[in-house]
């Protein structure tokens, strides 16, 4: 849960809030960049260090370290795997693997701690995107703490009949939760088609170019925040051409 | 009087914030008919998960049967406490009907013929027989709902609740749930029912709780709390006609006394003092 939670909103007052998605997209690209050019797993542990700051401009410290510890289980197996797989039991290599994953965890988190989906979509059609699809976007965001009710609310009706859901074996596990997935999915499916009639219903799509309430703005301060991770990103990439970075 | 519920001072706090149980103290009888009502977001809901220890209490206990539903499991509690959700879709699990029937009985480890009788007597009172092959999800909102309700009482627990048992449900069907409710009460059984249906409330309970932001405003029989404008207002409830009717009268001089309003039109037309027969 506290996952999840670490990829959405909390509203605050803050310069990175204030920013247009589209500058903290060039933030995105090079923390993405950088953290598949980079193949040292102390540097790639630097690259998540150098978002400490940036959570603490956001003022979300708290949430970006749980999301951090949340994802330690992941990064661990992604770790186990990566060793595990590797023919010639190359712990760099899997570290690195593991370092990657957190970088860009991390780098994401901090993108959507601090932007509202509505604001995604309105920077995602602003640069193109057709709006059915920037809706599946933030309608998929928006749903993501629904989802989280309903399935507290199918873990509850199951446990109520008696069902126990911390079953001895993997098998049995996987069946306890197989089971609570058949009503989660029916009702899921079920919703998006009311969704989707709802919508229709309220004209979705009626003009090619509905009026829009609020508008994305790139503004001086969106230029300045863009062009410092447009710097960085080609500082990198020049590292790594020039062979400064291996 | 003897209790098979004894809620005493029940704190509950949601995490993320929202106080939803604020002090409540509530004891309830063996074989009553209780409803609980309230506007939305009053905490009924989750005072009944902590019934069957959905939740456990912050503060304060919950003791189900002699049970401290602190120090037991869910699982246990559920073979004694029957809770039917509020929305049928979030309990089907099974592939049919009659596998749905099955599914607790099977769970609490019942011998195969006891779950062959047990179903066949749950399809059958729900009028549910011609669908047991049927998958559950193919079933009207109505049928999907009586399904969940006869899943729950198939496997005849002592305590059964029921969250919004009429709503999506025709006159016919609700009818046949009062029938039901009378069974159980017969049967010794303690019925509880979360609902906004005052008519329903008024005429099928015993006893009425009322809650309010997490607390208990008011409780007693229901023809009693019902005809508390006062209350009934501050609760955002709606009277009974029969009760908004005889409220009517009353102000207009032609009724009857204020301290035993009628529940039904025959009472009401007793209380008018027009014969027994109309």
């Amino acid at each position: 849960m506290s996952l999840l939670q670490g990829f959405m909103y909390l509203p605050k007052k803050t310069y990175l809030h204030r920013l247009d998605p589209r500058s903290k997209a060039f933030m995105l690209a090079f923390y993405s960049v950088a953290s598949i050019l980079i193949l040292n797993p102390l540097l790639l542990v630097l690259l998540v260090i150098s978002n400490i700051p940036l959570a603490i401009i956001a003022k979300s410290l708290g949430r970006w370290v749980k999301t951090m510890k949340s994802i330690v289980f992941f990064a661990v197996l992604i770790f186990a795997l990566n060793l595990l797989t590797s023919v010639t039991w190359n712990v760099e290599y899997a570290l690195t693997m593991a370092a990657r994953f957190v970088a860009l965890t991390s780098a994401f988190s901090i993108f959507f701690l601090t932007t509202t989906p509505e604001d995604l979509a309105l920077a995602l059609e602003a640069g193109g995107v057709s709006r059915e699809y920037s809706l599946m976007i933030t309608m998929s965001l928006r749903f993501v703490p629904t989802l989280a009710r309903d399935l507290q609310i199918v873990i509850d009706a199951y446990r109520s009949r008696g069902s126990k859901l911390d079953a001895k074996g993997l098998l049995n596990k996987v069946k306890a939760y197989t089971t609570l997935l058949t009503p989660l999915v029916v009702f899921e499916v079920r919703r998006s088609l009311m969704v989707a009639e709802a919508l229709e219903a309220r004209a979705f799509g009626a003009t090619g170019k509905p009026t829009l309430y609020k508008r994305v703005k790139m503004t001086g301060e969106d230029y300045a925040f863009s062009l410092l991770w447009v710097a960085l990103l080609v500082v990198i990439i020049a590292l790594k051409i020039t062979g400064v970075l291996y | 009087m003897k209790w098979v519920i004894e809620a005493e001072d029940v704190y509950y706090e949601y995490e993320g914030g929202g106080l939803a149980l604020d002090g409540v103290t509530l004891r309830v009888a063996k074989g009553e008919i209780l409803a609980i009502m309230g506007e939305n977001g009053a905490g009924k809901t989750t005072l009944v998960k902590h019934f069957n220890g959905l939740l456990k209490p912050q503060r304060g206990r919950v003791v189900v049967l002699g049970m401290d539903t602190r120090h037991t499991p869910v699982s246990a509690l559920a073979r004694h406490v029957g809770m039917v959700f509020q929305n049928p879709d979030f309990q089907l699990f099974a592939e049919t009907v009659e596998d749905e029937i099955k599914f607790a009985l099977r769970n609490f480890g019942f011998p195969e013929d006891v779950i062959e009788k047990r179903a066949e007597w749950a399809l059958k009172i729900f009028g549910l027989e011609k669908y047991r092959e049927r998958s559950p999800y193919t079933l009207s909102i109505g049928e999907r709902k009586r399904l969940s309700i006869a899943a729950v009482l198939s496997y005849d627990p002592d305590i059964v609740i029921l969250d919004e048992p009429t709503s999506g449900q025709d006159f016919l069907q609700k009818e046949k749930l009062t029938e039901l409710l009378y069974l159980m009460k017969q049967q010794g059984k303690t019925v509880i029912i979360v609902t906004h249906d005052v008519e329903f409330a008024v005429r099928r309970s015993d006893r009425i709780v009322v809650m309010k932001a997490g607390k208990i405003l008011a409780e007693g029989p229901p023809k009693k709390v019902l005809s508390d404008v006062r209350l009934i207002k501050e609760a955002r409830l709606k009277p009974p006609q029969i009760i908004e009717t005889a409220h009517t009268l009353t102000s207009r001089g032609i009724m009857v006394s204020r301290d035993n309003y009628p529940a039904t039109s025959y009472e009401l037309i007793r209380a008018l003092g027009l014969g027994e027969d109309i």
